[in-house]
């Protein structure tokens, strides 16, 4: 059963998150834009490339290509849409996501590809949205959702399932 | 990781083209009944819906423009050609949602056990359900759905429409890239029970896209894969979207997200969600080694089903 819980604690907690907007932007990377590639790859791609992002791309010794180090993904029209590390192809680190104004719109940290840490994601406004924990791939945990007035949900989660308590 | 493994660089690719016609329905056989696959003969196979023996298919390259999609019908062992829209059948005709191919409009009488003719669209539907009371005359006709919706469609999770519009369990396949991920631990086997993760019902074999191959000597391998969203829905690109996994038949596993997939719809290579976020279709170009002829994929979603597709150069 899930069991969502609207306690005064998480409220207040949650309204104190949610009246603090995030105010960050994308970073201004367009055509002709160096990333600090690691030593041994070269970059790759471009706002108007087919691939549509700019990447650093290593070979190896038997032919396998890889992805190493900084990335930067854009939509179609050449905005920043994703700005994150590579390890050897897998996503890590945290990735930022912005929409196409440039307001950024969520983040995600990622542990060899999966989602594994602190994913957010913000309201129109700014304001958080949500707030969850992973762990591997699976939602572990309380994981808060806020609506528009910056009151707060929280589920306790495990194996990324809702938990009865 | 070797040059030996087909599919080292993952790539993207363009939009499907199904350029196709219409026609009869392929390789049947001239009517010859059957209840196994043991009963047809070399090539062939024990349709589940028309219980006639049909030319089977290892990959869209075996199938007429009409029936571009080799696929499996109802759980088969055998996959068989299939259509996807009832334009892509040509004037008149409709892609018989019974069996999965082109045929004329139906009548009263035309139509399998267990599915009635629609006066309406000329096709077939799922028939009267079985009560119990009919000693078997007409079929269980489980969940009806509509191939065409988004899907799950009324399905639910694990499940997707298949053919004869009915529901059935989403593949969960152990070919060879599958079985040795798991035993090297690169894939967790799905549990439509607990997991929670997205779901991949189809995979096709597409046009293959030699521009998505950037090596002198790779060949392309080109495929499509649908999939919808468990419990996390699917973001805009992605970048920022659950793990989606490559397998090769070693089992490597090679992540799909943000390598070479690209971002741009128009371009050779694309990743589209929508739905709000609860479907998504990924195309890609897998480069193998020259020479390679034939290539079987695994897929698979963090927590999700596995899903493997036989690709051809085509």
């Amino acid at each position: 059963m899930i069991r969502k819980m609207m306690m005064m604690q998480f409220a207040v907690a949650g309204l104190a998150l949610a009246q603090a907007p995030t105010l960050e932007r994308a970073p201004a990377i367009s055509t002709g834009y160096k990333m600090a590639c690691p030593a041994g790859s070269r970059q790759i791609g471009g706002p108007t490339s087919d691939f549509g992002a700019y990447a650093c791309l290593k070979g190896t010794a038997d032919g396998m290509r890889i992805m190493q180090g900084p990335m930067v993904s854009f939509d179609n029209a050449g905005h920043v849409v994703a700005v994150g590390q590579m390890d050897e192809n897998f996503r890590t680190g945290t990735w930022k996501f912005f929409d196409a104004s440039g307001k950024l719109i969520g983040s995600t940290s990622f542990v060899k590809g999966e989602y594994s840490g602190l994913r957010v994601e913000y309201q129109a406004d700014g304001k958080l949205k949500f707030e969850e924990n992973w762990v591997n791939g699976k939602r572990q945990g309380p994981q808060k959702a806020f609506d528009a007035a910056g009151l707060v949900t929280v589920t306790e989660y495990r194996d990324d399932r809702p938990v009865s308590k | 990781m070797t040059r030996n493994n087909p599919g080292l660089w993952l790539s993207a690719a363009a939009a499907i083209a199904f350029a196709m016609s219409c026609g009869e329905m392929s390789g049947t056989d001239g009517g010859t009944t059957c209840s196994t696959d043991a009963t047809c003969g070399t090539g062939k196979a024990c349709h589940p819906v028309l219980k006639v023996c049909v030319k089977t298919c290892t990959g869209g390259s075996d199938c007429p423009s009409n029936e571009k999609t080799c696929a499996k019908i109802n759980s088969s062992t055998a996959s068989f050609c299939t259509c996807s829209t009832d334009a892509l059948c040509g004037a008149g005709n409709v892609c018989n949602a019974a069996t999965s191919q082109c045929t004329a409009k139906c009548s009263a009488t035309s139509c399998p056990a267990g599915f009635a003719c629609n006066a309406t669209s000329g096709n077939c539907v799922v028939g009267a359900t079985d009560g119990g009371s009919d000693a078997g005359t007409t079929m269980d006709a489980g969940v009806a759905c509509n191939v065409t919706n988004a899907q799950p469609d009324t399905c639910g999770y694990a499940k997707a429409c298949g053919a004869g519009m009915i529901c059935q369990a989403a593949a969960d396949d152990r070919c060879t890239n599958i079985s040795a991920a798991i035993t090297a631990n690169n894939y967790t086997p799905w549990n439509p029970a607990s997991s929670t993760g997205a779901v991949i019902y189809v995979a096709t074999d597409d046009t293959d896209i030699a521009a998505g191959c950037t090596g002198a000597t790779d060949v392309a391998f080109t495929t499509t894969v649908y999939g919808y969203a468990g419990t996390t829905l699917f973001p805009a690109t992605i970048t920022a979207a659950p793990q989606l996994t490559y397998f090769t038949s070693a089992g490597t596993a090679r992540p799909v997200n943000g390598v070479l997939v690209g971002t741009q719809t128009n371009a050779w290579s694309h990743y589209t969600m929508s739905n709000a976020g609860k479907n998504v279709e990924i195309k890609m170009t897998l480069c193998a080694p020259a020479g390679t002829t034939a290539l079987t994929a695994g897929f698979a979603f963090s927590n999700g089903n596995a899903l493997c597709v036989a690709l051809t150069r085509n």
